[in-house]
């Protein structure tokens, strides 16, 4: 049984969208953490047919992405999806990652955008903050990978029940190849298509990773 | 008496008060009231008798009195700080797994 966790804090105008998308696709079981928005998140959620669990205080994407695993582990899930709430992300790129997770007995599969050449990575944050972030996260997680904090992730029940995610706000993108590595979990890395909007958003956006990524280590 | 050992004195006795009376509330325990007590008693002290900072000084291997008070200050609020720091890091951890627990029942019920 997939179950498709989505965390959710403010999404009202993309929220609905996105759950219709997954039911599109076949996706039944829809979970949205709302994590504490201010804005009509969950009301769109539920109207759209997903389960919705609230957070009735804002505690982070790490947080709520815990939240919905418990959840789906609860409900008897057999592969929990990781899935951006913000529209990001492609419902298409789901079924080739769960058939290469059953067909390889995988524990993990990361999601990447630099495996294939469907996602227009605005050019500033592909050949300078993504390489510069990736190199410190693949040293500091010690897994070796070709794309960083990105929010696409197919995990096995044993998998889910594993990687317990600590880091409540955004760090928890670094805790989990770290804890993959921890437990010894078989990943792959996924080829994802991630669509941006606005290439504005995109540079703000990659200091970000950094900033996390160095709150993690102090933290 | 100078008049900045005067105010220094008038609030450190304010803040022996302070702990006192939060002792007496039992917000504090007897260990950390002794603790603060302490600390502005030997304020008090060092304002009375400067004398005793200068031969910390020395015994320190720092150059002035006023200098030793300082350094000490400022190792001291650096370790207090981590302390507070080290505090709200677990009540956020509390908070996160009070705010799950919530949301999880409510969904199951």
């Amino acid at each position: 049984m997939i179950f498709v966790v989505v965390p959710a804090f403010n999404e009202s105008k993309k929220i609905g969208r996105v759950i219709r998308d997954l039911f599109e696709h076949g996706y039944k079981n829809v979970i949205v953490v709302d994590d504490g928005s201010r804005d009509d998140t969950a009301r769109c959620a539920g109207e759209s047919g997903a389960k919705v669990i609230s957070h009735e205080l804002n505690r982070g994407q790490g947080a709520a992405l815990q939240t919905g695993n418990e959840y789906a582990l609860q409900s008897g899930a057999k592969i929990i999806v990781h899935f951006d709430a913000d529209g990001q992300f492609n419902p298409k790129d789901i079924a080739g990652a769960v058939d290469l997770m059953n067909t390889k007995k995988l524990d993990a599969i990361l999601g990447s955008r630099f495996l294939d050449t469907r996602s227009n990575i605005p050019f500033f944050k592909k050949f300078l903050l993504l390489p510069i972030s990736r190199l410190i996260n693949n040293f500091l997680t010690g897994l070796k990978l070709s794309d960083v904090h990105n929010g696409f992730r197919v995990l096995s029940d044993e998998a889910a029940k594993k990687i317990q995610i600590t880091q409540d706000g955004m760090a928890h993108n670094s805790q989990i190849p770290q804890l993959i590595r921890k437990h010894h979990l078989k990943y792959e890395e996924y080829p994802v298509e991630v669509f941006y909007e606005e290439n504005g958003q995109g540079v703000l956006a990659g200091f970000k990773i950094l900033y996390d990524i160095l709150i993690d280590k102090i933290s | 008496m100078t008049a900045i050992q005067f105010f220094l004195i008038l609030f450190f006795i304010f803040a022996v008060v302070k702990v006192g009376l939060r002792f007496k509330d039992k917000e504090i325990k007897f260990f950390n009231a002794l603790l603060w007590t302490g600390l502005w008693l030997a304020g008090i002290l060092v304002v009375l008798r400067p004398g005793l900072a200068v031969w910390l000084a020395k015994f320190l291997g720092v150059g002035r009195g006023v200098d030793a008070v300082i350094y000490l200050a400022i190792a001291g609020l650096f370790f207090l700080i981590f302390r507070v720091w080290v505090r709200i890091e677990k009540i956020e951890k509390n908070l996160t797994r009070l705010v799950r627990q919530n949301a999880l029942t409510d969904k199951n019920k």
